[in-house]
């Protein structure tokens, strides 16, 4: 059995995985007391599925980009559930889970708002290929759009919502499709590792370590 | 009682395991200060990714030095307040987290008591004791009737005085951390070459409290002045004032409330000026070795011991908590003596 966590965005979600099949989900929107609601939310996930502890075999953690302090919470959970119970872990970027919501045939665009005036963002085309993770403002993600000529692809993510410059581009007005969530995380995880390796996935140096650069 | 001890709060990251609140079976500490160095202080989010990276590493070590399995010790206990949201949030995070899956009691600690605590892990501390908390966070004169029960009677009104070690390093750029580079001067100084103020607030309710911000000043007015000041002799006669009022302080509330056992903890503990006036002094002095005055979680192991009771504490309501004397406090306390 599988237990998968979210945390990257300020929508939080966790899945339990039989094998592959999918058998409950809990979320939901928090935003300062995401430490509180996490533990007792495994607690009740698992209870739900008549499932303990002991039956995990695998923690699958979502490694940011995201909101810093959602991401190091959500990571040091399942890193130390995958320490305490000796299991291997997977992990999946966030900007991945989110186009895994989006048909895989279509060319998308994930923004996820990074704060701070800034989106963490990613380019997958139709045949596969893809683009590296940005950190960069909304502006410049609409000019990279405007130049390349990427209009026609799907965006998805609350950057496209939550930043004006970006406003405009059709996208689908359903929060379901802006947040990264844990039951898509089957679909993009990386193969089992040592949960010692695993870590946040920043994308964004410390605001002391820009002002020094 | 084996208790797993972890302490996050600021730039050290430390896991120990501490025996009935004594024997230490073992104590790792990482210190995160060439990380901050560069930046002439703690940088929260870089020390809150750090700790991230390295506690389960160290939990491992910890376990393996005690010669411990995680299913051998009886409690978890960390590190709930005061210090850097981030960086305490990742230290209870996991400490929960232990708890939850190993189904052992969590018992959460206040980092300034576990300062005070780390002395009774190398000397029988006698009660009622005075102490004197000094680190770059805080500055408190405290009194204690046993290991729950205590009163806050002097805190810093401004900058706490480890605070002003740096401040006062980095007007001189002498890097980071300043207090022991500052103390490493005041060898070399001569302490009594200028007369910086002895600032000791001596109104009514501000008898036992302290303010480092006048001394801070007049090192900048002097070498303002002076361009050409020997860095020695500010150094030493910076840390001489400031050493001082801690003693003067402290004596005055041990002749007030006529208690002569004094514990000295935190990070400024460590200051060699310090242990030397204190212990010629006539009072019963209890300070820790230099191993123990930086954060570890030896302390919060040990002091985890005496607030345990039996009684499990539901772990899914705690939350880290980032400071302990607000300012709201700080006015009540002006007001309250």
């Amino acid at each position: 059995m599988k237990l998968a966590l979210s945390s990257s965005s300020e929508f939080f979600s966790l899945a339990v995985y039989n094998s592959q099949d999918l058998m409950l989900t809990n979320c939901g929107f928090f935003t300062k007391k995401l430490q509180k609601w996490s533990i007792s939310s495994v607690e009740n996930l698992l209870k739900t599925v008549e499932m303990s502890l002991k039956d995990l075999t695998i923690i699958a953690v979502d490694t940011g980009p995201g909101k810093f302090t959602g991401l190091r919470v959500g990571v040091a959970m399942a890193k130390t559930m995958a320490f305490a119970l000796g299991i291997d872990m997977v992990e999946a970027c966030s900007l991945d889970i989110i186009r895994s919501d989006v048909p895989a045939l279509m060319p998308v665009i994930v923004a996820m708002d990074g704060k701070q005036n800034r989106v963490f963002t990613k380019v997958y085309n139709a045949n596969g290929t893809t683009g590296e993770v940005l950190d960069i403002e909304p502006g410049k993600l609409k000019y990279m759009i405007e130049a390349e000529g990427l209009h026609h692809y799907t965006m998805v993510g609350d950057g496209f919502k939550n930043y004006s410059e970006l406003q405009g581009y059709p996208i689908n007005e359903i929060d379901y499709f802006f947040y990264p969530k844990a039951w898509h995380m089957h679909k993009v995880w990386s193969e089992p590792k040592n949960k010692l390796e695993v870590d946040a996935r920043y994308y964004r140096k410390t605001q002391a370590e820009e002002r020094r650069k | 009682m084996k208790i797993l001890g972890i302490e996050t709060s600021c730039d050290e990251t430390s896991v120990a395991v501490v025996e009935d609140g004594k024997k230490i079976l073992s104590n790792i500490i990482y210190s995160q200060v060439p990380l901050h160095k560069e930046f002439s202080g703690v940088v929260p989010e870089l020390a809150s990714r750090k700790h991230l990276e390295i506690i389960l590493p160290l939990i491992k070590d910890a376990l393996m030095e005690a010669n411990l399995t995680l299913n051998d010790v009886d409690a978890i206990s960390v590190t709930q307040e005061p210090g850097l949201m981030g960086s305490l949030l990742v230290g209870l995070t996991v400490a929960k987290t232990l708890a939850y899956i190993t189904k052992k009691p969590l018992i959460p600690v206040n980092h300034i008591n576990a300062h005070l605590y780390a002395a009774n892990l190398e000397y029988d501390i006698p009660f009622p004791f005075i102490g004197l908390i000094v680190s770059g966070g805080h500055t408190l004169l405290t009194v204690w009737k046993n290991w729950l029960d205590y009163k806050i009677l002097g805190t810093t009104i401004d900058d706490a005085v480890g605070e002003a070690f740096d401040k006062v390093a980095k007007l001189m750029n002498l890097g980071y951390p300043g207090g022991p580079i500052i103390d490493k001067l005041f060898k070399k100084g001569d302490a009594n070459s200028i007369n910086f103020p002895l600032v000791m607030l001596n109104k009514n309710n501000d008898r036992y409290n302290f303010s480092y911000s006048g001394l801070k000043t007049a090192v900048v007015y002097y070498m303002q002045r002076n361009e050409n000041y020997v860095v020695e002799d500010v150094a030493a006669s910076f840390q001489k004032k400031a050493i001082d009022v801690l003693f003067k302080k402290t004596k005055l509330l041990s002749e007030d409330l006529n208690i002569n056992n004094i514990v000295i903890a935190g990070g400024v503990a460590a200051n060699s000026y310090l242990r030397e006036v204190f212990h010629h002094s006539k009072m019963s002095v209890f300070i820790p070795s230099i191993k123990l005055c930086t954060d570890n979680a030896a302390m919060v192991g040990g002091l985890a011991y005496h607030l345990y009771q039996n009684q499990e504490i539901d772990y899914t309501s705690l939350d880290a908590v980032d400071k302990i004397i607000t300012p709201q406090i700080k006015r009540n306390l002006r007001k309250e003596n």
